[in-house]
């Protein structure tokens, strides 16, 4: 009798996950599974959701023989690559580093500013993008500071599609990175910061020997949780280029694909097939630098010993 | 090196954390700065350190202001409270960070380090983590970084706080050993009177940002400047009563309550004549006597093992007197009590300064 009751007792702690192991398995698992499944088959708008068959890996086949799939891997690899050193995580450090080393209030002020274009609604963030970017002679660009240069206006989109893209996303990625190094580097004891000083650091010294270190764990985390959010985001680039100019990347490829087809016919195993190769990438990524920095090592428990 | 500090004085915002503080430290001198927290003794300290500004005043190295030198130009080391060492570093790279920030060659700092870690005993911890040491091995590694780069001042801010009571007594010798053989000028930031009486060569009392007394600890405890510096020193805190004085038969009598009243000795008459003072009487200064002038009653009892502190009551006084455990005493009791003579202390009841200096 006992034995059972403390044997409930203990099941009981496990009912606090079970809220959220619901919406992890509702929204995450099940979705996975089933994208998994429809990339199986052969299911458009054109079978219809009755007619469709099993077709075993042929639209993995077909990705592989496609001549098209070179082309937006390359520019996928090239767009979060760049994006992610550049903005996600190369901007976010400086703006975090910048922010506080100035006086407090300037830090929030700067770091608020620079979460306008995350809490922006997509539409409107793109269309001051395209404001900035019209075409020739429009835009603001080209008319405040092209023009007075004596310069040639141009089409910025179709002249320079892949920095476009990169700036529109990074712009937005930068402040996430920024928020998480800012509050560890806030974290980091100030006794720490001013016994690098007095240590004879200067402040260059300091970022290097002393902050950056106690960033290895959120870099790992901006990393992980960033690479996996530009692999599938694709709302700012099918707004700005609708993936013209050779700007498609995979996730928006898999979104024409199965839900935009110019043709009309939305092939949604296909679809389902490149969005599952993406959902594979990104676990394979976040296993590389679970890996790479040593995230073991990382949780490891202290072994203190009394003197 | 000798230390000035000339009205120095901190603002944040609009409050003063340290206000028009004033004093010398010799070369090679252990002085501790004491007072409560918020007291701005640590605010001094890194001001001393480069790490605040002052906003008003100058601090002198050797006769040279230093207001405006970067932490890293001042030669100076520091130990911290919670130890500060870099987590991410071990034992070796933490004690010789100070160097490799100067390009020392790494074999020197080999031998340096080497010699350090033997003197402070954590030579076999050389590859640890800070995560992965005891607190009292954590100070002795601080202790290392901070001695390093051989400064001409050594801060410690409360240095031992974080450590157990019997680790604390065993760092406090070893501190003060390590000082005086390196022979460095020192300020020691507590709030622990215990500390700074057994370690320092001056102690400086400060209390809101203001410097209440720079003294020696026995200067200190005998002839406190002030009721701040009287009741704050000494445990348990000294009596300080409500009395009067008056003159009778050529001698100076102090009245501690209705129709209780005792001669003032010669050697402790007040320079300054004044009927309503504050009289203040350490609990260890007071005896337990058969019979005497001083009638006393028993209100409360506490044993602290090898002494009572007993609480009595002068007619509408209540004095604390500490006698040792074999009395015999109990509440409700009826004694005599009387004090002795270097014990009698006067202060000015509106400013509190003691009327026996001046």
């Amino acid at each position: 009798m006992g034995g059972l009751v403390n044997r409930l007792r203990a099941m009981l702690k496990l009912h606090f996950i079970v809220p959220f192991l619901f919406l992890v398995v509702v929204f995450y698992f099940i979705p996975v599974i089933i994208t998994f499944l429809i990339s199986l088959t052969n299911m458009s708008s054109y079978t219809g959701f009755s007619n469709w068959h099993w077709v075993e890996f042929k639209n993995y086949e077909f990705i592989f023989k496609n001549p098209e799939t070179a082309q937006h891997f390359w520019i996928t690899a090239k767009y979060v690559v760049c994006t992610l050193i550049f903005f996600n995580v190369g901007l976010a450090f400086i703006l975090a580093i910048a922010t506080t080393h100035i006086p407090r209030k300037w830090g929030y002020f700067f770091r608020s500013l620079w979460l306008l274009p995350r809490i922006t609604p997509v539409v409107v963030y793109i269309m001051m993008w395209q404001f900035l970017v019209a075409d020739a002679p429009y835009g603001v660009i080209n008319q405040l500071f092209i023009k007075p240069l004596g310069l040639q206006p141009q089409n910025w989109l179709a002249v320079v599609p892949f920095l476009m893209i990169v700036l529109v996303n990074g712009f937005v990625g930068a402040s996430f990175g920024m928020i998480i190094f800012t509050s560890a580097i806030e974290s980091i004891p100030k006794d720490i910061m001013n016994a690098a000083l007095i240590d004879g650091a200067t402040i260059f010294q300091r970022i290097r020997y002393v902050i950056a270190p106690y960033l290895k764990w959120p870099l790992l985390f901006v990393l992980t949780y960033q690479t996996l959010s530009l692999l599938t985001s694709f709302e700012q680039i099918l707004i700005l280029t609708n993936g013209e100019f050779g700007t498609e990347v995979w996730a928006l490829w898999a979104y024409h694909k199965a839900l935009s087809n110019y043709w009309g016919n939305f092939q949604w195993g296909f679809g389902m097939a490149l969005s599952a190769v993406l959902v594979i990438v990104g676990v394979l990524f976040s296993v590389i630098y679970m890996r790479f920095f040593k995230f073991k090592e990382l949780v490891k428990r202290p072994k203190i010993e009394t003197l | 090196m000798k230390i000035v500090l000339e009205h120095l004085t901190k603002k944040f915002g609009d409050v003063y954390a340290v206000k028009d503080l004033n004093f010398h430290i010799a070369d090679g001198e252990f002085v501790a700065l004491l007072g409560p927290s918020g007291c701005g003794k640590t605010t001094t300290m890194l001001m001393i350190a480069g790490i605040y500004k002052p906003t008003e005043g100058f601090i002198k190295f050797d006769g040279k202001v230093v207001n405006d030198l970067e932490p890293r130009d001042r030669n100076i080391g520091m130990v911290f409270q919670g130890y500060a060492l870099y987590p991410h570093m071990t034992v070796y790279e933490n004690i010789t960070f100070p160097l490799r920030l100067k390009k020392v060659p790494k074999a020197e700092m080999e031998t340096e380090c080497k010699n350090i870690a033997q003197l402070l005993q954590i030579d076999h911890l050389l590859n640890r983590k800070p995560g992965e040491l005891s607190g009292g091995q954590q100070q002795r590694v601080a202790l290392g970084r901070a001695l390093i780069k051989k400064p001409k001042v050594l801060l410690f801010d409360e240095p031992l706080s974080n450590l157990d009571a019997r680790l604390r007594i065993s760092m406090r010798r070893f501190i003060k050993e390590i000082q005086r053989e390196f022979g460095i000028t020192s300020i020691y930031v507590t709030h622990d009177q215990e500390e700074a009486m057994t370690m320092a060569d001056r102690i400086a009392v400060m209390k809101e940002g203001v410097l209440q007394t720079f003294t020696t600890p026995i200067e200190l405890h005998d002839e406190p400047e002030n009721i701040f510096v009287a009741h704050f020193i000494g445990n348990p805190p000294m009596n300080i009563i409500d009395a009067e004085l008056f003159e009778d038969k050529g001698g100076l009598y102090l009245c501690l309550s209705e129709g209780v009243s005792v001669e003032v000795p010669e050697i402790r008459k007040p320079r300054v004549k004044k009927r309503d003072v504050k009289f203040g009487i350490r609990p260890y200064d007071v005896k337990i006597t058969e019979d005497g002038k001083i009638p006393a009653k028993v209100a409360f009892v506490e044993f602290f093992g090898k002494e009572l502190l007993i609480l009595c009551k002068v007619g509408d006084k209540e004095i604390q007197v500490l006698v040792p455990a074999e009395l015999d005493i109990k509440e409700g009791d009826s004694l005599f009590i009387e004090f002795k003579e270097s014990g009698f202390h006067f202060f000015d009841p509106d400013t509190g300064v003691s009327l026996l200096k001046g």
